[in-house]
């Protein structure tokens, strides 16, 4: 699992590529955590070279999710595709973190 | 805190052992002690240790503990014993914490101590009860009557969240349910109890149980994430009203249940919702369908459709539900033959997640 994480203009980009399967969230998890959570981050996060995500992948997500909205920081998901798509479907999972197809509509919602 | 004295940390190298784990898609599935004499590999039933794996010779290589080093011997076989992708020519050290790859397989060397291979044991033990104690929860399939059951429920090696229920409500109403809580492990397990019980036992203060929507919303204010070790879980709850053939239901975070109805293609019963504990104050819908005369409703876990093949590809829920067509009227031990087939397409080994298929047939 690889992660890049950059800022620009105030907005924290991450990118993630491989599997969010237990062995990928192990690799990313504190890092990211510790990347957004305490400095209250406004993120966008770039899935579209994600194939597979799990349960422990939507935990990973919903936790930082939470604790952003605690801090008044907020997460946006964007590009899923295929497979990963249809899970964050399934999980209606953008009841709670908006889910948007592509990285300008993302920017967009992260600002709002 | 207790430090470790020098004497009790040369005990503790003097008891060090060396281990040959054999790892099957990044899972250890065995472990074998090396002593005096070598342990042979290879795909024949006579070796030590059998790897059945067309990429393996019938005697591959042989490792053998000399003058306390670990010595990996490729024995001429036709396809080779590769360490750090360079295919072994002589025999070479083997040192601990590296591995060599057979055919698909990584044999490892692993230096254990006596109290951590107790320990480990003690862990496994603990999975296994765990493991007994949620089968023992999941109820006798319903052989007769005008509504019967059959299902078959497979725990992954690591053990999953995944567990089912059904029964009556009342005389008018039966119940079926399928929760999969998030992770692996002992944890995932007793939760998964945990939220079976309060449904067996209708703890739910103030709630109808009749009511799909209604039961979701209860379990929502009940089982927040952060006050359950940071797990959540999916969950598929439907009603069946005998006298109007009508089934209601609704999910939380859950692929659909389908219902198969003579001559008409499946249809896909879900209600958008978010997973049980995920965030407080979630509504979740009630749906309804006619139950047509010989219909089979299918509940099922993710594990029984995410499954990887053997060239890497992800077995889907379009593939799975063609497996699921191929079946009629919940015949006796249909669920089972539904795992066999799904362990026929997937990669060798056990499967990833648990596998829990619960079909229920309508007279």
């Amino acid at each position: 699992m690889k992660m890049d994480i950059s800022e620009d203009a105030g907005v924290v980009k991450v990118g993630l590529v491989g599997r969010l399967d237990t062995p990928g969230v192990d690799a990313v998890e504190t890092r990211l955590t510790a990347a957004l959570v305490p400095r209250a981050a406004r993120a966008i996060v770039d899935l579209s070279g994600v194939e597979f995500i799990g349960s422990l992948g939507l935990r990973m997500f919903i936790t930082i999710a939470r604790a952003l909205t605690r801090k008044s920081g907020k997460m946006v998901l964007y590009a899923p595709h295929g497979f990963v798509a249809q899970v964050l479907e399934t999980a209606a999972l953008d009841d709670i973190i908006p889910v948007e197809p592509d990285a300008a509509t993302a920017l967009a919602a992260v600002r709002a | 805190m207790k430090h470790t004295t020098v004497s009790e940390a040369a005990a503790l190298r003097e008891d060090l052992k060396s281990f040959l784990v054999v790892i099957e898609h990044g899972e250890a599935v065995a472990r074998h002690l090396l002593g005096l004499d070598p342990l042979t590999v290879g795909r024949d039933p006579a070796r030590h240790i059998v790897i059945l794996d067309e990429k393996v010779s019938r005697l591959h290589l042989q490792v053998a503990l000399l003058g306390g080093e670990v010595v990996v011997e490729d024995l001429g076989s036709s396809n080779g014993t590769f360490m750090d992708g360079q295919r072994l020519s002589c025999p070479t050290v083997l040192p601990p914490e590296r591995w060599v790859q057979v055919g698909s397989r990584l044999l490892k060397h692993e230096r254990r101590s006596h109290r951590e291979m107790e320990r480990e044991a003690e862990l496994h033990r603990d999975l296994e009860k765990a493991r007994a104690y949620v089968q023992s929860l999941l109820p006798p399939p319903v052989r007769t009557g005008d509504v019967r059951t059959d299902w078959f429920h497979c725990p992954s090696a690591a053990l999953g969240g995944d567990a089912f229920s059904y029964g009556s409500l009342d005389r008018e109403h039966l119940v079926a349910y399928l929760v999969d809580v998030s992770g692996h492990g002992v944890e995932a397990a007793m939760h998964s109890v945990s939220v079976l019980n309060v449904l067996r036992q209708k703890a739910l203060p103030g709630r109808d149980f009749r009511d799909p929507g209604e039961v979701l919303e209860g379990l929502n204010a009940m089982f927040q994430m952060e006050e359950h070790g940071g797990l959540y879980f999916t969950l598929w709850y439907g009603v069946y009203n005998r006298a109007q053939r009508m089934l209601r239901y609704a999910s939380a975070g859950h692929h659909p249940g389908y219902l198969f109805a003579p001559g008409a293609p499946p249809e896909a019963l879900r209600t958008r919702g978010l997973m049980i504990g995920a965030a407080q104050g979630q509504r979740y819908r009630t749906a309804e369908a006619p139950v047509p005369p010989g219909s089979v409703l299918y509940l099922f876990s993710d594990g029984a459709f995410e499954v990887t093949t053997p060239e890497h590809q992800q077995l889907d829920l379009a593939a799975f539900l063609m497996l699921l067509g191929g079946h009629r009227a919940g015949t006796l031990g249909e669920a089972e033959h539904i795992y066999k087939q799904v362990k026929e397409r997937a990669r060798p080994g056990p499967l990833d997640d648990d596998f829990s298929v619960l079909a229920v047939s309508f007279d």
